[in-house]
Formats: structure tokens, sequence, C-alpha cells
């Protein structure tokens, strides 16, 4: 069998690049690893200088949403992803189809244009200077030269959003895959080289090792003049000893909550499940725990629907692989419970199938927030009051990025203030926690404001 | 409040284990012994401490049901830190070791009594013997942790004072301070021990050895210890403010001190048990074995690797989830369930990481936090 080829180089770049085959997940991959990174940041200045720089932005938005539209609508093309992106992200072909639509969908022109005039006010300012919309002058937004992405492995789609804002604010970009999801960026940088050429050749798709880092890579890292680290403490701190603290645009592992209220509708529990299974709660969007409000009793009701939602995913979107790590944390969850139920630990109890785990719900007290050992575990805790569930959240930050609430749509307004000071930059309903639009202030910050600088003009 | 102890049990019990802590590695009654001494300390364990009393009843593995010791119900170590799991009255426990803890989180505590403290360095002793020190050289222990009265709820600090002054040739001392490690004496210390040509024992948390060879490299002040110098090392390479791989630690110790391969010995050694796991390198030196590098059960305690899908032994070369029986560890919990994944490589096993998501392992937590009193 041959590898997978997960490799997307510049034209004119090759030899800047070397071969290397890897296995993600027992499939044999063959990556790009950087051999010279002077060379390659040099001649993707110059690419971003003479020409990705001076495209048009619209051009740009054309050629991410024919990507994206290619890669989903036509059938070979959708074939191969699907199958690709399975055998190497760990996910079941189902599962796969559901997140590839959910992001993907997304990146229309009109939804690009959209995010583009949120966030800047303007798209065209990206182009030339454009007179500001509630102060006089103009203004004219400019995008880093070359921005170097390490990519995490959550979404294995998530490539396609980190592509597209980079290339929107007209920035060459160097991705750095990750060993849960090696395969999407190559795929989609191709498409994207296939519908406009000048494009594609500012993009480098490749991977190297964190740890020892070979000498091109601190030279990618140390060069950029952003970067762009998604991933654990552990993937931060290996990146961040060579990288000027001004450059690093950090995205950390965070954490989707629910909030489930007193009044809420019959098709909350099934949400919720949905929520959780997505992505095999690898999102970090994904709920790691549920408030519900009332009483303990109607707290555990509420985790059985759960747990006999969860069940009946199981048929329509099965859990895909994981890995031993991830299983033994989920088995260490299971035993930690069952030890506090049987202990008559604050009315804990546990929902789980037949071993092998491939789903746990454990109610109980609230407790710490922490991230959970993923795999589809979910914790559900009672509150007399969802704003019981504020001092929980406070205590956690900056881990929750999301909250998803299911109550009377007054309630959900209501808690929107009090959980934005608590540091949560989103708050939505229930079934759309995973499905966040382009125009998210991600990470309270929104997606490009971390990427852009601005330059006036007062006449 | 524990259902009251049998004195008279508990000493005959202790009398047992102590006799295969004390038993030679071939003698041909172990296994027998194992098996029938883990089913009697779990039925001890089962009427005197109430928590794993209940957790055993919800999973239906009780004694009399339970007929090997693979089968005794493992607790998970997060468990303790939900409940007291001792059969000792917390009136007569006259230590209490905590585990790491993340801040703000609760450390598990764990409560010994004289007598279990007792079977503990009876395990530290036997168990450094045999690995630590199977060529019984005489060596000057030195110590990267700190001594009991300065840390007395750390487990590491108990086994180390006993080990310094029980096996350590006069002038073995811990080097841990008020301001933490004290580079500057314990390389003032190991260049008298090079001028008389003294062989030294480096003990500690991994990370301490670690940041004493980069003092070592800093202050460019390498050493070479004498012939049959060693580092006995715990906690492993992952840290909170760095991770270490194998290979740079050990590049760094042959740089820095001059002490490699065989020399430099892990051990695993988690306050939930009493005993320790030690790489099995110096025993094979001196036993002339070819075995490869692995930590190996004891008489009296064993280890599993769990397939954490099926809950049965992993197969050979694949990971799992360590879990440890540990007789040593009568007054607590014996059977340990960790966050630990290893494999079985030739007589023992290897740990090979860590459950998603887990904190990096105890010893580190601490002594960073020590270091980074010294820094601050």
């Amino acid at each position: 069998v041959t590898a997978i080829d997960a490799r997307h180089v510049p034209r004119g770049l090759e030899t800047a690049f070397a071969s290397r085959e890897l296995r993600f997940n027992s499939v044999a991959v063959e990556v790009a690893v950087p051999v010279d990174g002077a060379a390659i940041l040099a001649s993707l200045r110059e690419r971003r200088h003479d020409m990705l720089g001076r495209l048009p932005v619209r051009r740009i938005v054309a050629a991410i949403a024919t990507a994206a539209a290619d890669l989903r609508e036509h059938a070979e093309a959708r074939a191969e992803v699907e199958a690709l992106v399975g055998a190497t992200g760990g996910l079941t072909p189902p599962m796969v189809a559901a997140l590839l639509d959910a992001m993907l969908g997304a990146l229309t022109e009109a939804r690009l244009e959209e995010f583009l005039a949120a966030e800047l006010g303007d798209a065209r300012a990206l182009d030339e200077l454009r007179p500001r919309r509630s102060a006089g002058g103009l203004a004219r937004a400019h995008g880093p030269d070359v921005v170097v992405a390490v990519l995490g492995g959550g979404d294995p789609f998530l490539p396609a959003l980190e592509f597209a804002r980079v290339l929107l604010v007209k920035s060459a970009l160097v991705a750095r895959v990750s060993a849960g999801a090696p395969i999407f960026a190559s795929m989609f940088a191709r498409r994207l080289a296939a519908a406009d050429p000048v494009v594609g050749d500012a993009i480098a798709v490749c991977w190297w090792p964190h740890r020892p880092a070979p000498r091109a890579a601190a030279e990618l890292l140390g060069g950029a003049d952003r970067v762009i680290v998604s991933g654990s403490a552990e993937t931060l701190a290996a990146i961040g000893g060579g990288v000027p603290a001004e450059r690093i645009v950090a995205q950390p592992a965070r954490i989707g909550l629910a909030l489930v209220g007193h009044q809420h509708g019959s098709e909350t529990a099934s949400e919720t499940a949905r929520a959780v299974a997505l992505a095999d709660q690898r999102s970090c969007l994904s709920p790691q725990a549920v408030f519900v409000e009332g009483t303990a009793a109607a707290a555990h009701r509420f985790a059985e629907d759960v747990a006999a939602e969860l069940e009946r995913i199981e048929r329509e979107l099965p859990r895909g692989a994981v890995s031993t790590s991830e299983q033994a944390a989920l088995e260490g969850e299971f035993s930690l419970a069952r030890f506090r139920q049987a202990a008559g630990n604050s009315g804990v109890e546990v929902l789980a199938p037949q071993r092998p785990l491939r789903w746990l719900v454990v109610v109980g007290a609230a407790d710490e927030l922490r991230p959970g050992p993923a795999g589809r575990c979910v914790r559900v805790w009672p509150v007399a009051r969802l704003e019981d569930a504020l001092p929980f959240i406070r205590a956690a930050q900056p881990l929750v990025a999301a909250v998803g609430v299911a109550a009377l749509p007054g309630r959900a307004a209501a808690l929107a203030e009090p959980l934005g000071q608590a540091g949560v930059s989103r708050v939505c309903a229930l079934d759309r926690l995973l499905a966040p639009p382009l125009t998210w202030h991600d990470d309270g910050r929104g997606r490009l404001a971390p990427l852009v600088r601005w330059s006036d003009y007062e006449p | 409040m524990n259902p009251s102890v049998d004195r008279w049990v508990v000493t005959e019990l202790d009398t047992r284990i102590l006799r295969l802590v004390h038993a030679p590695r071939d003698a041909p009654w172990l296994d027998a012994a194992f098996d029938e001494l883990a089913l009697a300390v779990f039925a001890h364990q089962f009427a005197h401490v109430p928590a794993y009393r209940s957790y055993c009843e919800s999973l239906d593995a009780v004694p009399g049901r339970v007929t090997r010791w693979s089968d005794v119900p493992a607790v998970p170590t997060e468990a303790f830190r939900k409940a007291e799991l001792t059969d000792a009255n917390a009136e007569r426990a006259i230590y209490a070791f905590e585990t790491s803890g993340t801040v703000g989180s609760r450390p598990g505590r764990i409560l010994r009594d004289a007598a279990s403290l007792a079977l503990c360095r009876a395990a530290w002793l036997r168990a450094y013997d045999d690995y630590a020190c199977p060529d019984g050289a005489s060596l000057l222990v030195c110590s990267l942790a700190p001594t009991a009265a300065r840390a007395p709820r750390a487990s590491i600090a108990h086994c180390l004072d006993e080990l310094v002054s029980k096996r350590g040739a006069p002038g073995s001392a811990s080097f841990v301070g008020d301001a933490g490690l004290d580079c500057v004496a314990l390389h003032r210390m190991l260049r008298a021990a090079v001028a008389e040509a003294r062989p030294v024992e480096l003990y500690g948390a991994t990370f301490a050895v670690a940041d004493f060879l980069d003092w070592c490299h800093e202050a460019d002040a390498p050493l070479r210890l004498p012939p049959g110098s060693r580092i006995c090392h715990g906690s492993g390479y992952k840290g909170l403010r760095r991770e270490l791989s194998a290979a740079e630690f050990a590049a760094g110790a042959d740089e820095l001190v001059g002490v490699s391969g065989a020399w430099i010995v892990n051990v695993l050694g988690m306050t939930e048990l009493a005993s320790q796991f030690y790489d099995n390198t110096l025993r094979n030196r001196v036993l002339g074995r070819r075995a490869s590098r692995c930590k190996e059960a004891h008489p009296w305690a064993r280890t599993r690797v769990v397939d954490p899908a099926t809950g049965e032994d992993a197969d050979p070369g694949y990971e799992g989830v360590l879990v440890h029986y540990d007789l040593a560890c009568r007054g607590t919990i014996m059977a340990v369930q960790t966050a630990d994944l290893g494999v079985r490589v030739g007589t023992g096993f290897e740990i090979v990481g860590r459950a998603a998501g887990a904190e990096p392992r105890g010893c580190n937590l601490t002594l960073e936090q020590w270091s980074q009193r010294v820094t601050a």
C-alpha cells in the first residue's frame, strides 16, 4: 500500500523540503519536512509581496469558496476526503461526513464576505484605503507577510478555517499539520491551488517533530511574522520558546459546556448527546459538563435520557478509533465514578454501556471544571439555578470557551451577560454549540484582529 | 470509623508480608505464597476500609468470590482524593502522606501508622538492595529530595531518609534546604568524592537531577564521578515547566557527571504504593544477564498491564494501563489502578506514557514547586 500524500509544497520550493514517511493511527502518510527555513520564508515573502498581496480580496474569497465547494460537492473528491480523513483521523465515515458538511458548508462567498465585513467593517480595506464607518478619514488593513500555523488535531476540518483567515488577510502560510489530523490540510491546499494558482503557491503544508525541532522549523518559527499555535499546553510550551511573545497567536485547548434550564425543549437530551458525540468530543467546543437546573432527581432523569441518546447515536454516528491513552483516561474516569458511587459520594451515579466503553455519563454534585477524557464522556451536574454554574465557570477560566444553553429564550439572554463577564466568549443555543459562525469572536478577539495591522490616512 | 482492627491479625499478616519482602527471589514457593497472601490482605482491607468495601460490593467482587490476586478490585489513584482509604484509625496514624495535586485541587491523603510504615521501609530497602545497589557497593548517597523533617507529607522524603541512613556511606545526606536544591553544596560534595575516588549515588526526582545537571552545565563545572557511581531518578521526563527526552537526560548525565548506560536507573514510586519498581539494568549487570531494560515485579508486589478496552491483560507488546498489586500496602489498598500506560517487556514492564489529560507524575510536580521557590 502506498503512503497517503499529505504534502503541499509551493511550486519552485520543492528543494526546500524533504519527504518523509510517517505513521499516524497506523496509516502511512508522506509528509513534507522543511529543510531550509530561510529559503522558504524568503520565497513566501516575495510571493506575498509580488502576487498574493496584490490580489483583490474578493478573488481570495472566490478561491476559498470554490475549493470548499469542490471538496464538498464533487462526489469523487468528497469520497477521497472522507476515506482518507477517516482513516488517518480515527473517525468513522458518517462522522467525517457530518463534520465536513458543517465546516466546508460555512465557507461560501456570502459567508466569507459577511465575516470580513463583521471583523473589518469594510472588506475592501484589505485592498486599499477605505473611508472609516464611524470615524473620519480612511484606513487600510494589512496582514502579516508570512504566518506559520501549528494546526490542532481536534476537528480534522479546522485547517480550512485557519487557511481562510490567514489567506483572507493576504498572508503566505506555512501550515504544520497535527498527528491527529494530518491529511485534510494538503487536500484543501491542492484544491485552493486548482482554484487559483497564486493562492496555492503561497501555501506550504508540512510537518516536523516538536521535540527535538529541526533547525529549519526553528528558522520558520523564529522568522515568521505571526505564529498561530493550536493545541495542548505542551505544544504551546514546545513552540513558545523560540518565538517572541508578541508574534504568537496562542489557541490553547478549551472546552464547551451546556446549561439546561428548568424549562427546556423535548429535544434537549438528544441535542446534548449529539454535541458530546460530534468529533468524538475532541473539538474545543465539545461539552464536557452539563449543568441541569432543578432537583438532583431531575438531573438523574436528564442524564438517563442523554445516556439513551448516546447509545442511539452510537448507531447513527459511531465513535471512531481512540488511542490507548484516551481509552485509559475514559476507563480511569469510569472507575473513579464507580468508586464514588459505591462510597456514597454526593449522589454520584454512573451510566455506561458494556466494555469497551464507547460513552460515559456521570451524574453528581458539581465539581471542578476540567478537560474530560474525550471519547464521549460527559458529567451531569444538578444546580438549583443556572446562575449557580457561574462560580464554577469563573474558577476554571480561561478554560471555558463556549456555553450552549437550552432554556426559555429570556433565560439564555439573561445568562449571556454574566457568562460574558465570566470570560466565556460564546453563548449560543445548545444545538448550535459545535457549529460556530465564522464571525464568532473566537477567544474573545475575533479571528482576523490578531493578524491585522491598520494604517490610517487623515486627509 | 473503621471497624476495629484486630492487632493480632494485623501483626500476623505483617509477619507473612515481611517474610515475602525478605524472601530470596528464586524461592520456589513465592507464587503460591503471593496468591494466598494477596487474598488474605484483600479480605483484611475489605473488612476494614469501608469505602473500599462498598466499591468491591458494587462490583460483586468480595472475599470468597475473588479467587485470584489479579481479580482483586483496584482503586483508581484519584480515589485517594475522594475518600480516606486506610485500615488505620485516624488517631493511630502518625504519618499523613499527600499525593501531588494540581494547583487548587485537593491532594490525596494516605495515612500510615507505625506498622504500615515499617512495611514501607522494609520494601524500600529490599528493592534498593536488589536494584539500586545489587553489587553491594559502599555508596555516598546524595538525596535530591528534602528530608522528612522538611517535607513530612512527602513519602519520597521518608524513603530517602531511610536509604541515606541505612544504606549510605558516611557523608550521605539530603541536599535540599530551605532555599531548594543546593547545587553548590552538592557539587562540593561530589568534587570531594571524586578526589577520594568514592562512588556516589544521586537519588531524586528526574527533574531534580536534570536541574542539577543544568546547573553543572551553566557553571561550566562538569564532573566525572568515580566508577560505580549511579543515578536513581523517578517520576519521568514530563514536568510542568518542560519536557525532557530520555535521550537528552542520558546525554546530560554522561557529559556532566560521567554516568551512563546501566548506571542510570529509573525508579517508579507512588505515594499510593508502599513499594518501588526499579530498572533492572544494574541487577542484570551483577547477575551477568542479558535482559532488556525494564521494571520487574517483587516477591511481594506485581504489576498488570491492562487493556482499557477489555479490562483484560493487554497482549505482549501492546500498551495498557498499569495496575499494581502491592502487599506492603496492607494498611491502605493493595490494588491500585494508575494513569500510567505501560507495556510488558522482557522480564517485567516499562512505562510508555500517561492516560490522556492526566497530570505529570507526582514527585516532579512537588519538586518543581520547590525549585520554583528557589528562583522566585
